[in-house]
């Protein structure tokens, strides 16, 4: 049973003006928080620094077969070589450079092995891969089910080495 | 005051997302009209934005997702205040608040509702505010149907009671 003191609980939301002065508090009280957790976060990753033959390439690379973000202007020397770029890739840093000897900064070689491989989760492994293909890469196993994901291996063209994994899609119809 | 969207929960569709600016007076206006006290939905907006924040670090939430917490953060605290409330609180607590002059009906309901014990507020505002079933409210509150519809009868009872005081003083 409702009356007409009951019926003026319901009706529309409205918003109402917040304290200017707390707004501010808390507005600063949140960038804090925010930077706490950023920093919590950061140290509990690991950033692969790549180092390429051609940087601008590279990234246009990653863009493309990755879908990667540039963050910010890459840093670059009077005669155009990239110092520093950072690619996010979904919630994956990347940083990149091109080739510095004079820093021991080298770039792997396609002809021989590389020491250290990069996984990285996808959406769709095969889509990724047939991107990588048609921007250069070098296919050196199909993607294949295994270990309830799908995956495949490719050097880029700067000699990386990589492996797109994303989850199996489960089989339609009959289990086999 | 002005009106802003309601949150279609359940909704497949793209919820737009909204920056601390816009959203910190929907959040305090849904609190604000559900408590009926300045300082308290203050204290529960900030405690919304913190739990935002440590969810999704962004600078900007659907408003929703934001109303969501904001709700959660209310029903915990009438839940304290109701296993904390004695008689005699509660009778200090049904006092004319004179420190708090309300001046548009929206806010003078909520000031009438902030009178009540928390277990009433939690329950008209759960009924008639967000127009939840009656076994919706009573997996909020945690009784069973039938003691959530005893406490609802009781809840419209008081505040028709403090309603018609409010006018009558107002007269």
């Amino acid at each position: 049973m409702t009356d007409d003191s009951i019926a003026k609980l319901s009706g529309p939301e409205q918003s109402l003006e917040f304290d200017k002065a707390a707004a501010d508090q808390l507005r600063h009280r949140l960038e804090l928080q925010r930077l706490t957790t950023a920093a919590s976060t950061e140290a509990t990753q690991v950033i692969p620094y790549l180092t390429v033959a051609n940087a601008t390439r590279a990234i246009e690379f990653y863009v493309s077969v990755f879908g990667a973000t540039l963050i910010g202007e890459p840093f670059e020397t009077d005669d155009g070589k990239i110092t520093h770029a950072e690619l996010r890739i979904g919630s994956v840093t990347l940083y990149l450079s091109d080739i510095f000897l004079e820093a021991t900064a080298s770039s792997p070689d396609a002809t021989t092995n590389t020491a250290v491989s990069l996984v990285i989760h996808v959406a769709d492994a095969d889509l990724t891969m047939a991107a990588a293909q048609a921007s250069g890469a070098v296919i050196e196993r199909a993607v294949q089910d295994q270990w309830g994901t799908r995956a495949g291996w490719f050097v880029d063209p700067f000699g990386h080495r990589w492996s797109p994994t994303s989850h199996r899609t489960p089989t339609k119809g009959t289990f086999q | 005051m002005s009106d802003f969207p309601q949150p279609q929960i359940g909704s497949d569709d793209p919820v737009d997302l909204v920056a601390f600016d816009d959203a910190l007076p929907i959040v305090f206006g849904f609190l604000m009209r559900r408590c009926g006290h300045r300082d308290l939905a203050e204290e529960l907006t900030s405690a919304t934005f913190v739990s935002a924040v440590a969810n999704r670090p962004g600078h900007s939430w659907a408003a929703p997702w934001l109303i969501t917490i904001a709700r959660n953060k209310l029903i915990d605290h009438w839940r304290r205040e109701a296993r904390a409330e004695t008689a005699t609180e509660r009778l200090q607590k049904s006092r004319p608040q004179t420190t708090t002059m309300f001046v548009e009906e929206r806010l003078e309901v909520a000031a009438v509702l902030g009178r009540l014990s928390a277990d009433h507020q939690m329950i008209l505002a759960l009924r008639h505010i967000d127009d939840m079933t009656v076994p919706q409210c009573a997996e909020h509150v945690g009784r069973s149907v039938q003691a959530t519809e005893s406490l609802l009868r009781r809840a419209q009872e008081t505040f028709r009671t403090e309603w018609n005081h409010r006018r009558t003083e107002a007269e």
